[in-house]
């Protein structure tokens, strides 16, 4: 009696497998000695975006991804060697449809010739997600932004730097000029001798003869001017840096929203200010939240740069000469609407469904690492428990709409 | 003595204005923009030219492409603070690291009369 049930219960479990193996969130792959796959469970389907009809026969090396041929044979090889398990991890690999996954697996040689299986199970698991999670990414895109920013921002300090040096050697050449006028007119007025006051006489129309002392003053009234001009611009730069540069912080803080947006444009200004206008629409008073200010910066100036390059691109196939960049911030209810739009070469809806995965990117090599807007996406949506949308047209423009919750802690 | 400075930053040019504008032997011309620049330099010989290298749709160096076309002859010159890969230096006789002083730009227009 009880053997029956045990039989019975084996007959179930042996038809319940398939579904068990189906049902596994690891993939479960297994090729035979010929290297010919034998078995190939949804989640290898889902994995690899290979359906599992077109996988039966097939060598791995056959299937239509683009991964590291050697290394995989190589493991398979290793796995054969050593008798135990394999172990790799952190794989890349591009599916059919030009995603990019990571995976690990393990690899185990099984013999059982009572059963006729001889070959190799590879059982592993998509780490992409892991791979692309904020901690992982961020660190990564925290230099490159810096180092991206960095020559823009030398740029629009060494500039008012340059003509704040040359201002105070023309100031200094007026300066050391006056002094001899003075020092002459200084001793003739205690110059008792006739002969002593004709000679200072002589040099001081001399000096006068040579300097427009009236042009001289008024040019070094411009110079300080001017002068007073670059330093509240460098002033400006450095302290836009703040909150770009504010130390790392495990919990949020306060932040003002008009204040991040402000610095992100001072900072990002070299990035975009030969191809477009900025136009920002601002309440009269600062909006406060919580969060990051760190990371909030590094949303808008990514996004500021990335009008840019859209700006740019419609530049280069001459529809527009200059385009413009709108920035709005409200608050509505709980939540602060940010919209970020440019008038530049917009994208169709299929890439646009794709911008905020990592690694996606249209620009040119050196332009974009394809990992801005993932950045971008995960500092709102999971940091900051916000949303964000995006509104796009070829030829016309891109929108952003950045949903924040006004308290985020 | 002939030269010009290009730079879109207005109040560089003025400095560099005050400065030279008393100069002896001096002719000094400035221009905001490549495109201006371009138009300048047909229509004037120069000696010398002195170019920021960020610039308005063009940079330093397109800009200086297009000069040695036009006039050979040119001496030019590259003010930045930015760092220039060195086959991009090739056009210039000097690259000069900005904020330049004005007495290394006296002595660089003296030294090259």
């Amino acid at each position: 009696m009880k053997n029956k049930i045990e039989s019975n219960q084996n007959e179930s479990l042996n038809k319940l497998f398939p579904i068990f193996i189906n049902n596994l969130e690891s993939f479960i792959i297994f090729i035979d000695n010929d290297r010919k796959i034998a078995l190939w469970n949804k989640a290898s389907e889902n994995c690899f975006g290979i359906p599992e009809e077109f996988t039966k026969g097939k060598k791995l090396t056959e299937l239509p991804l683009i991964w590291d041929k050697y290394s995989i044979e190589e493991h398979i090889i290793n796995s054969q060697s050593n008798h135990k398990s394999y172990q790799a991890t952190e794989l890349e690999i591009e599916r059919p449809d030009n995603k990019k996954k990571w995976i690990s697996i393990k690899i185990y040689r099984t013999n059982i010739p009572e059963e006729n299986i001889s070959g190799f199970f590879i059982i592993g698991s998509d780490i992409t997600e892991q791979k692309m999670s904020f901690d992982h990414l961020k660190e990564d895109n925290k230099f490159k932004a810096i180092g991206e920013l960095s020559a823009g921002i030398a740029h629009e300090i060494n500039s008012p730097l340059q003509y704040i040096h040359n201002n105070l050697t023309f100031i200094n050449d007026v300066f050391t000029s006056c002094s001899d006028l003075k020092k002459n007119i200084f001793l003739l007025s205690s110059a008792d001798i006739n002969y002593q006051a004709s000679v200072l006489n002589k040099n001081i129309l001399e000096l006068l003869n040579k300097n427009n002392y009236d042009e001289l003053l008024t040019e070094t009234k411009e110079a300080i001017e001017q002068s007073f001009e670059g330093v509240k611009r460098i002033e400006i730069i450095v302290n836009s840096l703040k909150n770009y540069a504010h130390p790392e912080m495990d919990a949020p803080i306060k932040v003002y929203l008009k204040t991040i947006i402000q610095d992100s444009i001072n900072l990002s200004i070299n990035e975009w200010k030969y191809v477009a206008d900025i136009e920002t629409v601002f309440p009269d008073d600062d909006i406060e939240t919580t969060g990051y200010p760190t990371y909030l910066s590094q949303v808008f100036v990514n996004m500021l740069i990335n009008a840019g390059h859209a700006i740019e691109e419609l530049i280069s196939v001459k529809k527009i000469k200059r385009g413009k960049i709108k920035i709005n911030l409200e608050s509505e209810k709980e939540y602060v609407n940010i919209t970020i739009s440019d008038n530049g070469i917009g994208m169709s809806d299929k890439v646009k469904s794709r911008i905020f995965e990592p690694f996606f990117t249209t620009k040119k090599i050196g332009k974009g690492t394809g990992q801005g807007l993932a950045i971008v996406y995960s500092i709102i949506v999971n940091k900051h428990n916000g949303q964000i949308f995006c509104e796009s047209k070829i030829g016309e423009g891109t929108k952003f709409i950045i949903k924040l919750p006004v308290s985020t802690a | 003595m002939k030269v010009l400075f290009i730079d879109d930053e207005i109040n560089i040019l003025n400095a560099y204005k005050r400065i030279f504008k008393n100069e002896k032997d001096l002719i000094f011309h400035t221009a905001e923009s490549g495109m201006e620049a371009i138009k300048m330099v047909k229509n004037n010989n120069y000696d010398m030219i002195f170019t920021d290298y960020n610039l308005p749709l063009m940079n330093g160096v397109e800009i200086a492409e297009k000069f040695k076309s036009i006039n050979n002859e040119t001496k030019l010159f590259l003010i930045t603070g930015q760092q220039i890969p060195d086959q991009k230096k090739y056009f210039f006789e000097k690259i000069l690291i900005k904020p330049v002083s004005i007495s290394i730009l006296q002595e660089t227009i003296r030294n090259n009369k």
